[in-house]
């Protein structure tokens, strides 16, 4: 194991005595037989304290991948990377806890009589260790203390039935089930590997348990609307992949076909909440839904034509109520489209279209229209907080939202120059539509929803040695080129690492993008920044000697998606353009307000 | 046969203030626009020509270097401890411990509005009429010289040369 990639994350399977180490390049690594200290790669047996819900909750043991909780056992045994870490530790707890002990006071302890022949183990191990029973722990020299490990090692049976060891490698493939912009939650695939069907389903956010590769090919399928199974991708071969499943089947809502409506079916147009699109007008929407501008803003209290994508629009009828608080949304369900009270509505996971009739409600459908809200539903809510709290600083926002602790970043507060919550705040309006943000097999993956850099890069597992965290890419988000409407655009220095994240939200000029992010000068408001580094700027003064008024900035863009949204992603770099706008126009129309009550920018 | 892993309040308390040492000394994400800066009159006249020139330059319609309502300039207001003695001496005498004072003098200010301030630009008119600023924490100084000083927007080129880097965290 010494030669084989990093691990970062370890299960066990107690029904088959399995050991599962997930490697940094995605391979599985299958330990079976031996001992468990062996499989585990737990040499002393150590085990994990527990916090009240009965879950392990080390303290000071670390390099630990997982745990193990054996069949018939209620403990939850340390599961480490390698033999070398499993035996670091051990010698570090023993130093720690037994330092004034001498080897039987020790072996009472570690090995109590109940549980085993104290005597013949105390006696073992002074002739394992060549340690006299006088000596106190903490008197032991580096080379007694590594003998000691050695021997508890031995007599723990780390090193029984080698003969029976086995260690197999499998390359494991993951997929992320998407309708092409957002997660899709119980979806189900089946897996077909030698003639015999499995059936798994999707989480909360779109991902399905690893797929471990086998020896036969593994056909991927999925069932459409009538009850086939069709095949959408073989998993096989040496290396295991990330990739997304889209849905092939468009799934509409509503009637359809029939040229008369049912008669129970009600005449009245049910209202619904539309999400301004970019390059969306009143007009536009009007048309697109068989209503007047003017009833559109009747029914929103406008008084003006003006709209902006991200806004929601009460369409047939006037919105609902909203507030801000709300729990994390799940990825939407397969067929059915749920709206918290209180919450800015998200878009359909699926494709939804309504049949309009005439205005009585009867007749032939006008059209089959697809509202295809599809376009970056996390903006949705970054607007609606944006209106919510009007420029307010952080210390007042932290009233009402505390974004660092609802998305569990290990910050406890927004305030104070030491406390940053863009990268908060951005993966909030993702958690919230629905998206999946957190990285559990990464070793930090709590403090990394709070960097901005954590969108682009996240620390792996510490080198035992160096003690430095290997750098891995963060699979939840695809790097793309172009910024295109609500990407994850990271400013990021000359060095590359990113320093600030927001969402693109429209462009000010070719070289320029406006982002709504939060703590943008403590508040959730509009700011302008360069796609890629700037020159200096000089102009000539009465003289015509050049004054440089502003200086060259390394700072740069890098743009993001959620993996679910890859697909989306594309066809809007391809066919849309980023509506153009000012941060002034836009915060303005936002309510946004400035810190300067009276337009004075000096004191 | 298992060995569990304990340990003491005070070492899960110290390991967690270290971490959040380690953790605001680390993470840096946010942005600020523009810096807040103390601005202060050395010249011997004392003459307003300028300071008004300059604060029509920061309020007018389209400044050359400067985001509207982003950033703040105290001209009149004075942080406590930041004297036109301490500035002259940080400023235009480089004394190392001046300017040291001035630096955590501007980045401990608090108030409603600051919290914080970036640099300090100072107008001096002897041997030539110029901008003088420096920022907090690099202490780095820069000198502009104003080209004529009754053209406004030459107050405004040279102020836009010196103006200090936002260098306090988001």
């Amino acid at each position: 194991m010494t030669t084989s990639p990093r691990f970062i994350r370890a299960t066990y399977h107690p029904n088959i005595q399995v050991a599962e180490f997930i490697a940094e390049d995605g391979r599985h690594l299958l330990r079976s037989g031996g001992t468990l200290p062996w499989r585990l790669n737990n040499c002393g047996d150590l085990v994990s304290p527990v916090n009240s819900s009965g879950d392990p909750c080390p303290r000071h043991t670390r390099g630990y991948v997982g745990f193990a909780k054996p069949k018939d056992n209620d403990k939850h045994f340390f599961m480490f990377p390698d033999a070398e870490t499993g035996r670091r530790e051990l010698k570090a707890s023993l130093s720690r806890k037994y330092s004034q002990c001498t080897l039987p006071e020790l072996v009472n302890k570690y090995a109590p009589s109940k549980e085993n022949n104290t005597d013949k183990y105390v006696n073992d191990l002074i002739k394992e260790t060549g340690i006299g029973s006088h000596e106190k722990v903490v008197d032991l020299s580096d080379g007694q203390l590594d003998r000691l490990v050695q021997g508890i090692s031995k007599l723990e049976g780390c090193e029984n039935h080698a003969d029976s060891r086995r260690e197999v490698w499998v390359p494991v493939s993951c997929i992320i089930a998407s309708d092409g912009s957002r997660p899709l939650a119980d979806e189900e695939i089946v897996l077909r590997q030698a003639g015999k069907d499995t059936v798994i389903k999707s989480n909360q956010v779109g991902q399905f348990p690893p797929i471990p590769h086998g020896k036969d090919p593994i056909e991927v399928l999925h069932r459409t609307a009538d009850g086939r199974l069709k095949p959408v991708g073989q998993i096989a071969g040496g290396k295991g992949r990330n990739w997304s499943l889209i849905a092939q089947v468009e799934r509409f809502l509503g009637v359809s076909g029939s040229d008369e409506p049912p008669s129970n079916i009600t005449h009245r147009r049910q209202p619904f909440v539309y999400v301004v699109q970019p390059h969306d007008s009143l007009s536009k929407i009007a048309t697109k839904f068989a209503v007047s501008v003017q009833q559109i803003k009747s029914d929103n209290g406008r008084r003006t034509d003006l709209i902006h994508p991200g806004e929601r629009l009460g369409i047939y009828g006037p919105l609902a109520p909203s507030g801000a608080e709300s729990k994390p949304k799940k990825a939407l369900p397969k067929a059915s489209v749920t709206t918290e009270k209180g919450t800015p509505t998200p878009p359909p996971a699926v494709r939804q279209a309504t049949n309009v009739r005439s205005d009585e409600g009867q007749g032939k459908p006008l059209a089959v229209i697809s509202t295809d809200q599809g376009r970056a539903p996390w903006m949705a809510y970054a607007i609606a907080e944006a209106k919510r709290h009007k420029g307010a600083k952080e210390v007042e926002i932290e009233k009402t939202t505390n974004y660092a602790t609802d998305v569990h970043t290990g910050q406890a507060t927004m305030v104070g120059n030491n406390h940053p919550w863009c990268a908060a705040f951005v993966n909030w309006c993702l958690m919230k539509a629905g998206y999946p943000v957190e990285n559990l097999s990464f070793y930090d993956h709590v403090a990394a929803k709070g960097r901005a850099h954590g969108f682009y890069e996240v620390n792996g597992e510490k080198d035992a040695v160096t003690n430095k965290a290997s750098v891995v890419r963060n699979p939840l988000f695809v790097q793309i080129l172009e910024p295109v409407y609500g990407a994850i655009a990271m400013v990021t220095s000359a060095a590359g690492h990113g320093h600030h994240v927001g969402f693109v939200y429209a462009k000010r000029d070719d070289a320029h993008v406006v982002l709504l992010g939060g703590n943008q000068s403590d508040q959730i408001n509009f700011i302008d920044a360069s796609i890629k580094p700037e020159l200096a700027v000089y102009k000539e003064d009465s003289k015509g000697q050049k004054v440089r008024v502003k200086k060259a900035s390394p700072d740069h863009l890098m743009f993001f998606v959620p993996a679910a949204y890859a697909k989306q992603a594309r066809v809007d770099a391809a066919k849309a353009e980023l509506p153009t706008s000012s941060t002034e126009a836009l915060n303005r129309a936002f309510g946004i307000k400035t810190q300067k009550k009276d337009g004075d920018d000096t004191r | 046969m298992t060995h569990v892993d304990r340990d003491g309040l005070i070492w899960r308390t110290g390991f967690a203030c270290l971490s959040l040492i380690f953790f605001a000394g680390s993470i840096s994400a946010g942005v600020v626009i523009e810096p807040n800066i103390v601005y202060a009159n050395l010249s011997d006249s004392q003459s307003k020509t300028i300071d008004s020139a300059l604060k029509s330059a920061i309020n007018s319609a389209k400044p050359e270097c400067w985001v509207k309502s982003a950033g703040l300039i105290y001209m009149k207001r004075r942080p406590p401890g930041i004297t036109d003695e301490l500035i002259r001496r940080a400023l235009l005498q480089s004394s190392p411990s001046a300017k040291r004072s001035l630096s955590m003098a501007l980045l401990s200010y608090r108030d409603d509005e600051v919290s914080g301030f970036d640099g300090v630009v100072a107008y001096a008119d002897k041997p030539v009429p110029r901008f003088v600023s420096m920022t907090a924490k690099t202490l780095a100084i820069t000198s502009q010289q104003i080209a004529d000083v009754r053209n406004s927007k030459d107050v405004e080129l040279a102020f836009c040369a010196v103006k200090p880097d936002v260098v306090r965290s988001p």
